[in-house]
């Protein structure tokens, strides 16, 4: 049985779902093999080992989501005719870079992209149809801790006395804004009509509140 | 050595359990500028095992009751004593 006919969803929902995957899975491929090129970049023996396993992990849950992709269509996710303007030009989330450039910029992309997928998987976990949520779960477990990795360098760069606060600030405000754009633009009412995501579940505004909560937790606030 | 991010910042001891019951064992260190990094460096670090429990202790947090003198300083006292004994009064 594949996971459409397990969710037992309409045409909509199945499309707006794949959407959903695809663009997740492109981001999160593109940035498994930019982690992979740039695990030297750490300042630390300890960033450079967390941003390999990373990067094993990004490619890993890629894989997942093309394969859900694939079983929800019985297509193969490079045949699918979505976002086909954005896959065309190689971005992922629109307007996020694909490819930072600074250690400052890599840990902003990693908090935009993973607090995004965290919202996502966690709304669909929530849902009441428990179809997904097998193969979801890990991936949630998984992403919980590279969200701290992301947290704590966000902490560390905001306490310095020099100009990086000034630029992880520009840094996240260059990918907030957009993810939340994307987000709440996106499938939310298809999805929560097809009870894939809780009543009244908005994925935009729950990704503003996480970053609002985190940056209270540091003592600041951040523009999202 | 006041933490910085230049030398990684403070050091956390790592301990982990690998199944419930069972005693826990301090499995290695890490350096991190905080309490956040120093969770994730400890599970990408140290995540070869199936760790049931994991956690991280700031080291400055440990209250020791009994501590063996580390023998680095101590080697270092003999040395001084040593050239304070050939060194001319």
């Amino acid at each position: 049985m594949t996971v459409q006919e397990k969710l037992q969803i309409d045409t909509r929902a199945q499309e707006a779902m794949t959407r959903l995957f695809t663009v997740l899975a492109d981001t999160k491929y593109r940035l498994g093999q930019h982690l992979a090129n740039c695990s030297w970049m750490g300042p630390v023996m300890e960033a450079s080992v967390a941003t390999s396993a990373m990067a094993q992990g990004e490619l890993g849950r890629a894989r997942l989501l093309y394969w859900l992709i694939e079983e929800m269509t019985g297509q193969a996710a490079e045949d699918l005719p979505v976002d086909a303007a954005v896959r065309a030009a190689g971005d992922a989330l629109p307007e996020i870079k694909p490819e930072p450039e600074t250690w400052v910029e890599l840990i902003a992309a990693i908090y935009a992209i993973k607090t995004a997928t965290r919202v996502v998987l966690q709304g669909l976990l929530d849902a009441p149809d428990p179809a997904l949520h097998r193969r979801l779960k890990k991936m949630d477990d998984e992403e919980h801790y590279e969200i701290l990795y992301a947290e704590g360098w966000i902490e560390d760069l905001l306490a310095d006395t020099g100009s990086l606060p000034a630029r992880v600030r520009a840094a996240l405000a260059h990918y907030l804004p957009p993810t939340r754009a994307w987000l709440a633009a996106g499938e939310t009412a298809v999805l929560t009509a097809a009870g894939l995501l809780p009543a009244g579940f908005n994925l935009g505004d729950e990704f503003a509140a996480r970053v609002e909560e985190f940056a209270r937790s540091v003592g600041t606030s951040l523009t999202v | 050595m006041t933490p910085t991010r230049k030398n990684g910042g403070e050091e956390w001891e790592v301990f982990a359990r690998n199944k419930r019951g069972a005693e826990f064992y301090q499995i290695g260190t890490v350096r991190a500028p905080n309490r956040r990094l120093a969770q994730a460096y400890a599970l990408m670090t140290y995540d070869e095992e199936h760790w049931v429990d994991l956690a991280v202790v700031r080291r400055s947090d440990i209250t020791w009751v009994r501590r063996l003198k580390p023998m680095v300083s101590q080697a270092d006292e003999v040395v001084a004593a040593m050239v304070e004994e050939e060194e001319p009064a």
